[in-house]
């Protein structure tokens, strides 16, 4: 499905209040002061959120509540954080990671 | 009722890489394990495979405890060869640092004993720590480095040795309990259990913490103190630690492990505890200092299986035929050796390596909680 | 810090315990883990977020309301506040990048639910998620988690989610429910009497017919399609078991799915705190044991809400009072005779909720045909990247219990610390090994309860430990 019929994600008519500006990948992005990590980009269309470690897979976004540790992000220099939990700050640096672990030969 | 060559009590790194080697020699082995295997003080170790570390209150060397320790390693790596996964054993050398100047002195007459025993190790300032593992900081003065110590996961060891015994005809008995030994006269010839007797030819103990208590029932005192230690895991992270720091490593998935406590005659090891987790965070951290981002995941305690003197009790009791005993702290570095030597005793009646300085009765009666605690470095 | 009594979760059985006993003169810490009070239930749109009234849905004012309540003045509300362990006497909670010890003289634990997980082909592509994450999504930050999804699962709680997705203008394709409505009139006899379920559920779907949503009844998601996220979905006809009948797929377009199979509880704050735990075989999971008082087996520590057992809002409001009132009894702010006659009514309004509940999970409750697909590639352990297959492996290796599984995998390692993985590897040695799931045991839970940064934990100020050697 392209993505620009994931444009429009954000429902009309709801006030968002102030925007803010953070790098996705390097790449500005436009947010709102109120936004998620997870939100700010759902809303941009990367649904892929990072990739898994040992079979390179790409995850999204999954229980929403914290529980389930499945929208990870590196967030400036931490890795592995929940981006459905975290929010938006101005200039915040999201990476969509590349897990880490499994690197040393099995 | 059944029969075998062996009956091993006790289903952890002791026990089932005797099973291993005991199968591999043609015996026909049952191993009864109380409750899973691994449950008990395998599960919850380390993991360090280590040439350098030795008895320290001593400050000597002995020399075929060294012995004891590079034949160990050589048989882990011809094991991985046989057996791969979950053995997954890994030789990044390992780093024994000192922080003050007092350990630092104790730790080049260590360094010193330990090459003349032949095991390559080097004693190393900060600066050649900082060459080697980066990611740790100056509060390591010096240090003992040894290239060629190996990690492993213990469980994945069991399970290793485990997988191999199976298929070579041995048996498993998980959540069976050994009630008691049979002995007729000075001969144990077996043991009771909770799935029925087990008539032996040999009894193999290496049961740990349960030891004691089953050997007493054929008069034999084994004298062993216990103490809790808790360990803690972080989140898998990227690349950090190359070699294995003492004691604190990276794990093939990416975690880190670390530990940990020494609570002399403490027990409990259903519970961890915060002055616990605290003390050993900021030692990790402040050794580590990139740790402070990362998250920590679980913690879980264990017991240390400490022979008065530190050293293992390895061998055949006197005046108890068919029996065997094996307890020993640093059983993840030993236990194919350990195994080994059990295997030859049963098959040939002798073995090779010098279990001399092994022998329960260099013990006193009424031994235990001699100092037990103090005696092995730091952990 | 410290109080008369701790209450760990502000979903509805929180606050409303803490409104109890705070009304009873009893000093209350409440601690919660998200950013706002309300929990799952009451969950409101992010602070600084205007959504239009006609937006909003039936349990917004309610919420508002016990928000309100809770700002009483016996009562501190700690939120972004994650307990991480309890030790002894007091709990130990991450709060502001610090690690604070909180005693109290009573605990209420009262740390919810969340939506079962359920395996299926395609089910980690980004795209898939809970049907609670899609309601999360849509109703705190007013995003679509899809332009037109996919709705698929069992029982009530589809309803409600599909309002909040239709609110925010999401299209919703097709809502699949696998049980079939005939199968409900054997339980009719529970849901008599109770009368404002049905004009809720009468509600919702009166609103998805206006939708022009179609209900799907007796089918199941089978797979989701999509290469680096969902580009469709995959439904089948089920059987009473809900195993999916071959040859009657049929592939539906959609870019999100959002799956709801009833809820696990969090209990592991209870369990870690030693705590007896029961196993309820109709919604085929683990609950902490309590009294009709709401005390458990350890003397000082309270439950209320969904750890006892899913039953809903109403229910775990009810619980709430309970569970507050005993607390308050407990620490001696109400004599026991009053405390007594206080609980009455709560007790009774719970009983006659827990018929309706207990209906709700025999009807909905888990079949065996929802772990029809745990074989093979299936990915269970979703954090550690584990398949049945490898757990097939590991207990043809000799592998028995949970744990050696663990062990031998990783499954239940990683950062979620088994939350979703370990209904499925119980389901799979049950299968396996011919035995109950109820035989299975909780597995043990060490703190901390999830994961903390070193940082925090090392920013305890009653810890005056020096470096160690």
């Amino acid at each position: 499905m392209a993505r620009e019929r994931m444009g429009g994600l954000r429902t009309a008519g709801v006030g968002r209040g102030p925007p803010v500006s953070v790098f996705v990948d390097g790449r500005e992005v436009q947010a709102f002061e109120v936004d998620t990590v997870l939100a700010a980009l759902w809303a941009s269309g990367d649904h892929a959120v990072h990739t898994t470690a040992r079979m390179r897979e790409p995850r999204g976004y999954f229980c929403g509540i914290g529980v389930c540790f499945d929208c990870l992000v590196t967030i400036d220099d931490t890795v592995n954080v929940r981006a459905c939990l975290e929010p938006v700050r101005r200039g915040m640096k999201i990476n969509r990671q590349q897990d880490a672990g499994y690197t040393r030969a099995r | 009722m059944r029969t075998a060559d062996v009956c091993i009590v006790g289903g952890g790194l002791i026990g089932t890489a005797t099973a291993y080697y005991a199968a591999r020699a043609g015996l026909k082995v049952v191993l009864v394990e109380e409750r899973e295997l691994a449950s008990g003080t395998s599960g919850v170790a380390f993991g360090g495979v280590s040439l350098a570390i030795y008895s320290y209150a001593s400050a000597r060397v002995p020399s075929s405890y060294v012995e004891l320790s590079k034949t160990s390693l050589s048989l882990y790596e011809r094991a991985q060869q046989e057996i791969g996964s979950p053995l997954d054993l890994d030789a990044p050398g390992s780093i024994d640092p000192f922080y003050n100047e007092e350990d630092s002195a104790r730790g080049l007459e260590r360094a010193r004993g330990l090459q003349a025993c032949g095991v390559p190790v080097e004693f190393i300032d900060y600066k050649q720590i900082k060459e080697i593992e980066p990611a740790v900081a100056p509060i390591a003065i010096k240090a003992i480095y040894c290239p060629v110590d190996a990690h492993v996961t213990p469980m994945g060891v069991v399970w290793a040795f485990t997988k191999a015994a199976k298929q070579m005809g041995a048996e498993f008995l998980t959540y069976t309990k050994a009630k008691r030994l049979i002995s007729h006269g000075d001969r144990v010839t077996g043991v009771v259990t909770t799935a029925g007797e087990v008539a032996a030819d040999t009894v193999v103990c290496a049961s740990g913490s349960g030891i004691p208590a089953l050997a007493a029932g054929v008069g034999v005192e084994v004298p062993l103190d216990l103490a809790r230690g808790q360990m803690f895991v972080t989140e898998r992270i990227p690349p950090l630690l190359r070699t294995y720091v003492h004691n604190i490593k990276q794990t093939p998935s990416g975690t880190i492990v670390f530990g940990t406590t020494r609570e002399p005659g403490v027990k409990d090891t259903t519970v961890t505890s915060v002055e616990g987790t605290h003390k050993m965070l900021k030692w990790a951290s402040s050794l580590v200092p990139a740790l402070a981002k990362v998250k920590l995941l679980r913690s879980w305690a264990g017991l240390r299986l400490l022979p008065p003197d530190g050293y293992p009790i390895i061998g055949r009791p006197k005046g108890v035929d068919g029996l065997l005993l094996a307890v020993l702290h640093r059983g993840v570095t030993l236990a194919p050796a350990v195994g080994k030597i059990l295997t030859d005793l049963m098959t040939e009646g002798k073995t090779p390596h010098d279990i001399s300085p092994y022998r329960l009765e260099r013990f006193a009666p009424g031994a235990v909680g001699a100092e037990a605690q103090e005696t092995f470095y730091g952990t | 810090m410290r109080a008369d009594i701790v209450v760990v979760g502000a979903g509805p059985a929180g606050m409303s315990a803490a409104i109890t006993a705070a009304e009873a003169g009893a000093s209350v810490i409440v601690l919660d883990e998200y950013a706002r009070p309300g929990g799952q239930y009451f969950k409101r749109a992010a602070q600084g977020l205007t959504v239009p009234p006609e937006r909003l849905t039936r349990e917004h004012t309610p919420g508002e309301v016990l928000r309100d309540r809770l700002r009483h003045p016996n009562i501190t509300v700690l939120s972004n506040a994650l307990v991480w362990g309890r030790f002894d006497d007091r709990v130990m909670v991450a709060h502001e990048g610090r690690s604070k010890s909180v005693y109290g003289g009573a605990l209420v634990i009262a740390t919810g639910a969340y939506d079962r997980p359920v395996a299926f082909p395609g089910w980690t592509l980004p795209g898939v998620m809970t049907a609670g994450g899609a309601q999360t999504l849509a109703k705190t930050q007013w995003v679509k988690p899809g332009q037109r999804m996919l709705l698929a699962g069992a029982g009530p709680f589809l309803l409600p989610v599909a309002l909040s997705l239709l609110r925010a203008d999401v299209t919703i394709a097709a809502l699949v429910e696998a049980t079939r409505p005939f199968e409900w009139l054997p339980h009719l006899g529970a849901l008599w009497g109770q009368w404002p379920r049905f004009s809720e559920a009468w509600e919702y779907k009166t609103n998805l017919r206006r939708a022009g949503v179609p209900t799907i009844y007796g089918h199941k998601i089978v797979r989701a399609l999509g290469d680096k996220q969902v580009e469709g979905a995959i439904i089948a006809r089920v059987d009473r078991d809900w195993r999916m009948m071959p040859r009657t797929e049929r592939t539906i377009e959609v870019d999100a799915i959002a799956i709801g199979y009833g809820f696990l509880a969090n209990i592991e704050l209870a369990s870690s705190s030693g705590c007896e735990l029961r196993f309820d075989e109709s919604a085929r999971t683990w609950f902490v044991n309590c009294t009709p008082a709401l005390a458990t087996s350890k003397s000082g520590i309270f439950v209320a809400g969904e750890v006892t057992g899913i039953g809903g809002s109403a229910l775990a409001l009810e619980e709430g009072c309970i569970a507050g009132l005993s607390a308050a009894e407990f620490v001696g702010k109400l004599a026991p005779r009053t405390a007594d006659e206080r609980r009455r009514q709560p007790m009774a309004r719970r009983a006659y909720l827990e018929r309706f509940a207990s209906a709700l999970n025999m009807l909905f409750g888990p079949r065996p045909g929802l772990w029809e697909f745990l074989k093979g590639d299936m990915m269970v352990c979703r954090c550690e990247e584990v398949t049945a297959g490898d757990v097939e492996t590991c207990l043809a290796g000799g592998a028995t219990t949970t744990k050696s599984i663990k062990d031998w995998t990783r499954a239940g390692m990683g950062l979620c610390e088994g939350r979703i993985c370990r209904s499925m590897i119980g389901e799979l040695l049950a299968r396996e090994r011919g035995i109950d799931l109820a035989t299975i045991p909780f597995p043990s839970v060490r703190p901390p309860i999830k994961p903390v940064p070193f940082s925090t934990l090392l920013h305890d100020d009653s810890q005056t430990e020096s470096v160690a050697s």
